[in-house]
């Protein structure tokens, strides 16, 4: 399948109404990675902001540092990590929540303790590991980089898409309601455990997905930034969700497309990271207008 | 016309987070009627009425003598802080209740939703942000949605609490017309007018039930005026 698709880029290619970089087989995959990242970060992203803990998603993202650094240890393939980041980053998310409904610990600062010994043990591991791979390697998980998008890295992302894309359909409305008033939600038997639980497995699915576009290091930005800028300038929760899925969808595919067609040597997570930040910045400034104008009126 | 369940409380006693907030409670509640739940702050009327609502774990048993077998409570929180820069609406808010479809997708109208607005008479604060509401316009939000499954018995944390005159007698409308058609509620209040004047029993509360009856015998048992209750401005 992914071959035709191939294909049917590179027909649009030779007609003339795709730019010459489409002709390239990773160049397709990184677009394709990006069409599902985008939404689901953006997604997700909005749970993150409502319930405060964008905290939660950096420490997450830093884990996968350790993830990567043990596969590579235990023999997995340097570029395809997947079962260790798979299995630490999960660890890590449940292990977390499961800390935090035993200890009278502050949610922020178990995050914080939870978050340094995650980039403590990433950062130890990949010193080691550096010392017996190409260093650009390393570069590679930290910041994210367009050639790693293989065939099989779309097929784990397409799975985590319509799982996350089916857990949002059918329980959105009460994810929303439990981080808004877990009393309320839980008088209406909702499990407020279980939506915790799953709230972090699916922070910790998503990074994993996105770790190879964006970077251990910044793929919590994406998760952030976009919903924090709809924020900003939505009226109703449908329009942060529309608004941070779509800030977060075009930030990838500008991040990923802009410095690959302009020939910049820049790595695709901070390229990523840095459209986001303009959006952010763009809407600071509708926020700011808005309330200038409000404010005259008054 | 519905009908309200009865509560029986035995020897219920509720521990939250090591600290027993209520001990050895013992208390029986007739159904379709209006109680009252007061006492000094801390005393544990939250407590109770989290516990009611399923919140709480305890121990000692909640009995709700359910008569027509349903087992819809609708239960109304005290308002908790709130961050009021979100942009969540108050048809956003009922829609994370019982709106099959996501939140973030078009509202294409529920019937559930439309009954409690017009009851509430919220019609024109569902585009309204929930930060922007006044007070006494957030707490019928809340009421609407206490109602949105059809409750037969309603358990309210301070519905009265920050609304002004004319919310309050718009709330205690809709709750004259719960009870009227049936349904039981539990209410925890401080204005002792109020108590007086609309509950049919009054529990008082104090880490373990101090004094139940008919209000006026309760509060002058208790030598009103209380520490904790307030006349009614």
């Amino acid at each position: 399948m992914l071959a035709s698709i191939h294909s049917a880029f590179s027909h649009l290619v030779d007609s003339g109404l795709l730019p010459s970089m489409f002709g390239y087989g990773f160049v397709v995959n990184a677009f394709l990675a990006c069409l599902m990242i985008g939404p689901l970060l953006g997604l997700l992203g909005t749970l993150v902001v409502v319930k405060r803990l964008a905290f939660l998603s950096e420490a997450v993202g830093h884990s996968a540092l350790t993830g990567v650094s043990i596969g590579i240890l235990m023999g997995e393939p340097v570029t395809e990590p997947w079962i260790s980041l798979f299995a630490f980053s999960i660890l890590f998310a449940l292990t977390l929540q499961w800390v935090r409904g035993r200890t009278t610990v502050p949610y922020d600062a178990l995050i914080g303790v939870f978050l340094a010994f995650a980039l403590a043990l990433g950062a130890a591991l990949l010193m080691f590991v550096a010392k017996k791979i190409n260093a650009h390697l390393v570069e590679q998980v930290l910041f994210g980089s367009i050639l790693t998008a293989s065939a099989y890295d779309l097929i784990i992302l397409s799975a985590i898409t319509l799982v996350v894309m089916g857990l949002a359909w059918f329980s959105a409305n009460h994810a929303f309601l439990n981080a808004l008033s877990p009393d309320i939600a839980q008088s209406r038997r909702i499990s407020v455990t279980l939506h915790d639980y799953g709230f972090v497995l699916l922070i910790a699915l998503v990074t994993v997905a996105a770790v190879k576009i964006i970077g251990a290091i910044l793929v919590g930005a994406l998760l952030l930034i976009p919903a924090a800028s709809a924020r900003l300038i939505a009226q109703d929760l449908r329009g942060m969700v529309g608004l941070s899925v779509l800030i977060a969808t075009t930030s990838a595919l500008v991040g990923v497309l802009l410095p690959m067609h302009m020939k910049w040597a820049i790595g695709t997570g901070p390229a990523i990271i840095l459209v986001a930040c303009v959006w952010f910045i763009v809407a600071i400034s509708i926020y700011s207008l808005r309330k200038g104008g409000s404010t005259a009126c008054a | 016309m519905i009908k309200g369940p009865s509560l029986h409380l035995a020897n219920l006693t509720v521990a939250v987070k090591g600290m027993t907030l209520l001990s050895a409670m013992d208390l029986s509640l007739d159904g379709g009627l209006w109680h009252g739940i007061a006492g000094p702050n801390g005393g544990g009327k939250s407590t109770l009425l989290k516990a009611i609502a399923g919140l709480h774990n305890h121990s000692g048993t909640i009995e709700l003598h359910w008569p027509e077998g349903r087992d819809a409570i609708g239960y109304m929180p005290q308002l908790s802080p709130f961050d009021a820069s979100l942009p969540v609406t108050a048809l956003d808010f009922l829609r994370m209740h019982c709106d099959k479809r996501p939140v973030w997708l078009r509202f294409k109208g529920d019937p559930k939703i439309a009954a409690v607005v017009e009851k509430v008479r919220i019609q024109g604060l569902l585009s309204k942000r929930l930060g922007t509401l006044s007070s006494g316009e957030r707490q019928r939000v809340l009421l609407a949605c206490a109602l949105l499954n059809r409750p037969h018995v309603l358990l309210l944390d301070e519905p009265l609490a920050g609304v002004d005159k004319y919310g309050r007698e718009q709330i205690l409308e809709i709750l004259m017309n719960f009870k009227a058609d049936g349904g039981t509620i539990i209410m925890i209040e401080h204005d002792w007018q109020i108590l007086q004047q609309y509950c049919d029993s009054l529990s008082w509360i104090d880490g373990t039930l101090q004094a139940h009856g008919e209000p006026n015998s309760v509060l002058q048992s208790l030598q009103v005026p209380m520490i904790g209750l307030r006349h009614a401005s």
